[in-house]
């Protein structure tokens, strides 16, 4: 937290074991404990959503079933026939980050997703099934495509190392991009809130001024919603577009 | 939710398994029709646009970014691992570059901004 003349913009980001002993024996810090209220939240909602069941939806119910067609035709489209699969898989992936992105905007509340730890390994769990599905429904064929269709031959030495860097570098895009944005949002709004606490304590002048960075913070707050849900969107749209080319023969 | 609806009243009256895939098959071509052509609609005027154009300008970065990182590191590594110092890893750089470039390309290519 900002203090006088500094401002610690990265210390929001620490792990800290929380719910006491048991927390500290189980090395059981924010992050998890967030995780685990990102899904209660998710599963709430839709179990909450859907318990209705009525034809004319009310808002909640309407609210869930928005996602759920708004997933499932991304899914669909994207992907193929076969997306009906993966839409459970695409499902889960955009609405956990999406719960992840949302929750870190309320104060006290720790932003997982700003943690390339755990973008990493959500990106690295969408490439081994991109993977695991292409041999499935490719086979072998899968490894022609390192060499691009109608190429010279004298050139595959350079072209497949391209390929393969190309197809090794989808993760590292994915995890960053989220954890990328997720911590420059956060990291700016600190340092933002930062120039409030150091201008106010200049006098009176200074406080007339401090009410800038607070203008601009509000600002900040409506472009991380936007982020917040542009990210899980191109999380989604991407776990997609890898799949279709997996499933495509 | 009309998928639900649509294929519990095709199923009420399913005496035979091979008449019912028939329908199925019908129902589902009907539903795909429907929403496809629905979500056509929306990609052009609404939402969708803006979301797939502001979504894109952010994925273009990290991905030329990202191929170069793994053209370092992989290069990086294999120096590591052969004890050939700068080869591998001027080589990597070199393809990484490319990866990033073809990852923008591809990223690109299909978009009607």
């Amino acid at each position: 937290m900002a203090a006088g003349s500094t401002i610690d913009a990265l210390g929001q980001f620490e792990l800290h074991p929380v719910l006491g002993q048991i927390g500290e024996a189980l090395r059981f810090s924010q992050s998890p404990a967030f995780m685990l209220v990102a899904i209660v939240l998710v599963l709430g909602f839709l179990y909450i959503g859907m318990r209705p069941a009525a034809v004319v939806p009310g808002r909640m119910q309407a609210a869930a079933e928005l996602g759920y067609d708004f997933i499932h035709n991304m899914a669909v489209e994207t992907i193929g026939k076969e997306g009906t699969a993966f839409f459970p898989f695409v499902f889960a992936l955009f609405f956990f980050i999406l719960a992840g992105n949302y929750l870190g905007l309320i104060p006290y509340c720790f932003t997982f997703t700003s943690h390339i730890a755990v973008t990493a390994s959500l990106a690295i769990l969408v490439f081994v099934v991109s993977i695991l599905a292409s041999l499935k429904y490719q086979g072998i064929k899968f490894f022609a495509h390192f060499m691009p269709e109608g190429a010279p031959v004298f050139l595959a030495p350079l072209l497949i190392p391209i390929e393969i860097l190309s197809f090794l570098s989808r993760p590292v895009s994915l995890s960053i991009r989220l954890f990328a944005n997720m911590m420059a949002g956060h990291v700016l709004l600190e340092v933002f809130a930062g120039f409030t606490l150091m201008l106010a304590g200049l006098g009176a002048f200074g406080s007339v001024l401090a009410v800038a960075p607070v203008v601009i913070n509000v600002a900040l707050t409506a472009l991380e919603l936007l982020v917040g849900v542009l990210q899980a969107y191109v999380f989604a749209i991407l776990t997609c577009i890898y799949l279709r080319e997996a499933v495509a023969h | 939710m009309g998928a639900q609806d649509d294929l519990n009243v095709s199923s009420q009256a399913g005496e035979g398994a091979e008449s019912f895939d028939k329908r199925l098959a019908e129902a589902e071509a009907r539903m795909r029709g429907k929403s496809g052509k629905s979500d056509n609609v929306s990609t052009r005027d609404s939402g969708n646009a803006d979301y797939s154009a502001f979504g894109l300008a952010m994925r273009i970065g990290t991905e030329m970014v990202a191929a170069l990182v793994v053209g370092v590191v992989l290069g990086y590594g294999l120096d590591r691992l052969c004890g050939t110092k700068p080869l591998f890893l001027i080589l990597f750089s070199l393809v990484g570059g490319a990866a990033g470039m073809l990852n923008v390309w591809r990223a690109v290519k299909n978009a009607n901004v």
